[in-house]
């Protein structure tokens, strides 16, 4: 029942762009998607009527108030005919007023997005069940607080002594008044979400940090070197300008076509809204690669506060292996030019089926620089780490596999492993219960078992399968602690997992003494070494590889606790699946 | 039932518990000298005091706190430095003001990364109130009882800091009661064929106030009837029930398992490793799962009990070989125990037939439709009514039907 399955890190319902020219309006320049789906939708209703003696209350109350609201809205209607009416601000005079997006005039967005103050750097409005972030920019040294006029005067003055502005330095006598209108003053991308309950906060903090950082920083650098943004800006207005004859959808489709910010947007909204990676080149100068990093589908459920950072990391180790999640192709298409020649080396190389251990020789690198570049392709998710695919493996149908669509998964299946079925394998690796590879490999497909071994990679990659290990765990009997605690009744039924070596209490180190008493030397170095895997977060292979002992070798000491009824073998699929 | 403390354990739990108050403060649009601050507790807060910075620069977001007429009547927050600053701006239009418009907002300050979902229906409330006052007697308007307004932002800020509920008297007729209430995650979908389980003694809060379907429902939780079976028990929609369930696991009052049955197959999760660095889990464990007035196994023994179930046994095996009758165990609440505190897992058996074979099988065209990877036997048998061996018989014999387990 606790099927987590990939919760969506974000909630991000739309990009928005608004910018601002020195003595001029804020102006709304693009929002992406066309129509952003929203959860909640703001009911807009005009404000009250001027002339007539019955107050309104512009109020938007939910719930119970529901009611009432639309009487009130009812009798305004009815007692003013004409739906629009003077306005105080003056933003509404731009001519791109009239749009109605989120619940509000696009012209009233431009206006309340940019800060009239210049001190805001991480700008957080919430309204309502929306929230709008970003980091808005600011051109002018002038402080925006005081009055228009003097701000435009002063713009002005600036502009006839700025010797360092661009089109000032090449056309030399335009006349002043044309200048301010063309110079931005401020842009402010902004990123809307809706979060479920509880989670805005977390949510708005890796947006900040992971994303609109970077990308406002990359805006930033080249709008002060090329003035790309206002270029942009200008072009995507003049789309809009002259869209007279255009359907939304296709105005939108000549937008992307046409400017290269506003595909930037439409790329780093469609990465993010889906939890998946951005790369994008800004201006085509910039290169910055966006996500919102997670490692496992479980980590938001982790609020406990023993767990740091990194403890759902996983650990990589030279006896395990790189599956990529994408095709090899793919992944180096997306990579710059001027990626690292040992990265590119290795996603050409490797297959689930060789340790990373080996790569060393192939390669002719460090296994160090191995870890780093694996790394780093489990980070940008292009790949995760997996256990090298033996037939000795037990793989089991993953908690969070997602199987309503059973039917399209199997015809995708069968263009990639033509020669199974992807419903008759799911059900065979588990019926009647979760069996070894070699066991469900036919005799007639024991020469081309790399057929099964690809379509284990292909399950794994699409999450729906997970292997099956054996976690060894060695309690230490209740009666060993009796004589520190005194005789507590919880020590008579409670059990502990055994300590490492050097945490052991006097009590445990006697216990374990005891076991190899009178054994050869050989066998008790082997107890010392093999102990600390035992506390239940190591798995049987992996116990075997890391120190390299057989199997043998390894039930010679779990036979000895088996035997005293302190050993327990735990069968699942870990926590960083 | 004692499980409540712990239930949540393997859950992705969370409750907005209110946050701290750091200021209170009430602005209006003032005519010559435009968003003006009136009152403010405590001093200082908003306000520059000779020897003193205030929390927040006022002026930098005046604009969000007293708006243009558009974010009138919404809940508006909005962030400077490390404070998030919440209200209702609220615009009344009446010709007897001087601009033919009085807007206001009582504003409060959180911490910027509070979670401030919990004030939301105060904020809310108060527009509301504080509106309504206005319209009938002009109380903003009027200089004499505008000034109770820092008397109210006063007795807020203490009150709902201290008891997360306030009664403020306002003048002979009106008074204004807040209470904070804390905030959960929405809760998971409920289906027919989940079974729910209560975490505290329902009938010990149910009052003549209730909802009646709900108390309809709560009568027939049992931790063994699953939901659509109490539906018709109680004699209530089915649609209605699983509402009512909702509602009860919002609150955490019940959670919801499977429907235990010896065909039954379980099998540990990785979230076992808990439950043995954790005593208190342990004791709980050995007091829910044995035998009233029967002599507790130790823990060890329990714990190889469920290491034990494995995904190729089904829970009539796994009794069988571990001789679990004879250990003073309620094999029912021994499960429940691991369900519950998030450890344990079902193994749902899906039956799967094939698009390409969907044709040629003679099988009940609308038995067919829910054989597509969505439906497990337990939500099948409860929708169609059959018991497991039923419907065993009724797949098993046809060979295009896969069966995966998850």
């Amino acid at each position: 029942m606790h099927d987590a399955g990939h919760l969506k890190m974000t909630s991000l319902c739309a990009i928005l762009l608004v910018t601002k020219s020195s003595g001029g309006h804020g102006r709304f320049v693009f929002n992406y998607p066309k129509d952003p789906q929203r959860k909640h939708e703001i009911i807009d209703y005009t404000t009250g009527d001027e002339e007539s003696d019955a107050e309104t209350i512009n109020e938007n109350m939910p719930g119970d108030d529901a009611d009432k609201r639309s009487i009130f809205s009812r009798i305004e209607s009815e007692a003013d005919p004409i739906p629009s009416r003077k306005r105080v601000d003056v933003a509404s005079r731009n001519d791109d007023g009239d749009e109605i997006l989120l619940g509000f005039k696009k012209s009233y967005l431009a206006d309340f997005l940019l800060p009239r103050s210049n001190s805001i750097r991480d700008f957080q409005l919430t309204v309502d069940e929306m929230t709008f972030l970003g980091q808005p920019i600011s051109f002018t040294k002038a402080s925006r607080d005081i009055d228009l006029r003097e701000d435009k005067k002063k713009d002005d003055d600036e502009n006839v002594m700025d010797s360092q502005d661009i089109d000032q330095s090449v056309g030399t006598k335009l006349p002043p008044t044309t200048k301010p209108a063309n110079r931005l003053s401020h842009f402010h991308l902004v990123f809307v979400l809706e979060p479920p309950e509880l989670e805005l906060s977390q949510q708005v903090d890796k947006m900040f940090k992971h994303v609109i950082a970077k990308i406002t920083a990359a805006l930033y650098y080249e709008q002060e070197r090329c003035d790309y943004v206002r270029q942009q800006s200008d072009l995507i207005m003049q789309l809009n300008a002259a869209r007279l004859d255009k359907s939304p959808d296709e105005l939108m489709q000549l937008t992307l076509k046409k400017s290269t910010l506003a595909r930037t947007i439409a790329d780093v909204y469609d990465a993010i809204s889906t939890d998946s990676t951005a790369h994008v080149l800004v201006n085509d100068y910039i290169d910055i690669s966006l996500q919102i990093p997670s490692f496992s589908p479980f980590n938001q459920a982790d609020n406990r506060q023993d767990l740091d950072e990194y403890t759902q990391f996983p650990v990589i180790t030279p006896h395990k292996t790189l599956l990529l999640l994408e095709d090899p192709q793919e992944i180096l298409k997306a990579m710059p030019l001027d990626a690292n020649p040992t990265l590119v080396q290795l996603i050409q190389i490797i297959t689930p089926t060789q340790r990373l251990g080996d790569l060393i020789s192939l390669l002719d690198c460090s296994l160090a620089q191995i870890y780093r570049i694996v790394a780093h392709l489990i980070y940008w998710r292009k790949a995760k780490l997996i256990d090298v695919i033996t037939t000795k493996n037990i793989y089991v149908t993953s908690p969070s596999a997602d199987l309503r669509y059973l039917n399209a998964l199997a015809a995708d299946f069968s263009q990639h492993c033509p020669k199974l079925d992807l419903i008759t394998l799911l059900s065979e690796l588990n019926t009647p219960a979760p069996s070894k590879l070699e066991d469900i490999i036919p005799i007639t497909f024991k020469e081309q078992k790399t057929i099964y071994f690809d379509a284990i990679a292909y399950l794994l990659r699409k999450g729906l399968i997970v292997q099956l290990h054996a976690y060894i765990l060695v309690m230490v009997p209740p009666y060993i602690h009796m004589g520190k605690q005194g005789s507590h009744d919880h020590s008579k039924i409670i059990s502990t997992p055994i300590s490492s070596p050097e945490q052991a209490s006097e009590a445990e180190r006697n216990w374990l003494n005891s076991i190899t008493a009178g054994k050869p030397e050989e066998t008790r170095s082997l107890f010392d070494r093999l102990i600390q895997y035992f506390n239940g977060h190591h798995y049987l292979e992996e116990i075997l590889l890391q120190e390299n002992i057989s199997r043998k070798d390894l039930r010679l000491v779990t036979d000895r606790f088996e035997a005293l009824n302190a050993l327990y073998i735990l069968w699942h699929y870990g926590t960083g699946y | 039932m004692s499980v409540s403390d712990y239930i949540r354990i393997g859950t992705d739990y969370r409750v907005g518990t209110p946050p701290r108050l750091v200021s209170v403060f009430f602005t209006m649009f003032d005519e010559e000298l435009g968003p003006s601050l009136l009152y403010e507790v405590p001093e200082g807060s908003i306000k520059p005091l000779p020897n003193s910075t205030p929390l927040i620069d006022f002026s930098s977001i005046s604009e969000y706190i007293i708006p243009k007429s558009d974010l009138c009547g919404h809940l508006v927050s909005v962030c400077t430095g490390p404070y998030k600053v919440m209200g209702v701006p609220v615009m009344i239009r009446n010709k007897k003001y001087k601009r033919r418009m009085l807007v206001f907002n009582l504003s409060f300050v959180f911490d910027r990364n509070a979670d401030t979902s919990s004030y939301e229906p105060v904020a809310r409330k108060i527009a509301r109130v504080l509106t309504s006052l206005e319209m009938e007697s002009d109380f903003l308007w009027k200089t004499e009882t505008r000034s109770s307004v820092y008397n109210i932002i006063e007795q807020l800020l203490e009150d709902l800091n201290n008891y997360c509920e306030c009664q403020i008297p306002i003048n002979e007729t009106n008074a204004l009661n807040l209470k904070l209430f804390p905030t959960y995650p929405n809760p998971q979908p409920v289906y027919d064929y989940q079974v729910p389980i209560c975490t505290v003694d329902l009938n010990t809060l149910i009052d003549m106030n209730w909802d009646i379907t709900v108390k309809k429902v709560v009568a027939h939780i049992n931790g063994v009837y699953h939901v659509k079976k109490i539906a018709e028990i109680a004699d209530v929609d089915y649609k209605l029930a699983r509402e009512c369930m909702e509602h009860l696991l919002y609150y955490g009052c019940i959670i919801m398992i499977d429907i235990f049955q010896f065909s039954n197959i379980y099998a540990v999760r990785p979230e076992i490793m808990r439950i043995i660095e954790d005593e208190t889990v342990q004791t709980e464990c050995i007091s829910y799962v044995t035998e009233p007035g029967a002599i507790p196994s130790p823990f060890s023994k329990m714990f190889s009990l469920y290491c034990s179930l494995k995904r190729d046994v089904t829970l009539k095996m796994w009794i069988e070989e571990n001789k679990v009758a004879s250990l003073n165990i309620d094999t029912r609440r021994f499960i429940t125990f691991g369900v519950t505190k998030g450890f344990l897992q079902r193994v749902h058996k899906y039956p799967v037939l094939p698009a390409s074979a969907a044709i040629s099988c003679k099988l009940d065209p609308h038995l067919k439709k829910l054989l597509n990877g969505r439906h497990h036997y337990d939500d099948i048998c409860t929708s169609e009514r059959y018991s497991t061996k039923d419907l065993d018989k009724l797949l098993c014999d046809i060979p295009e039907i896969k069966f995966i387990w998850k």
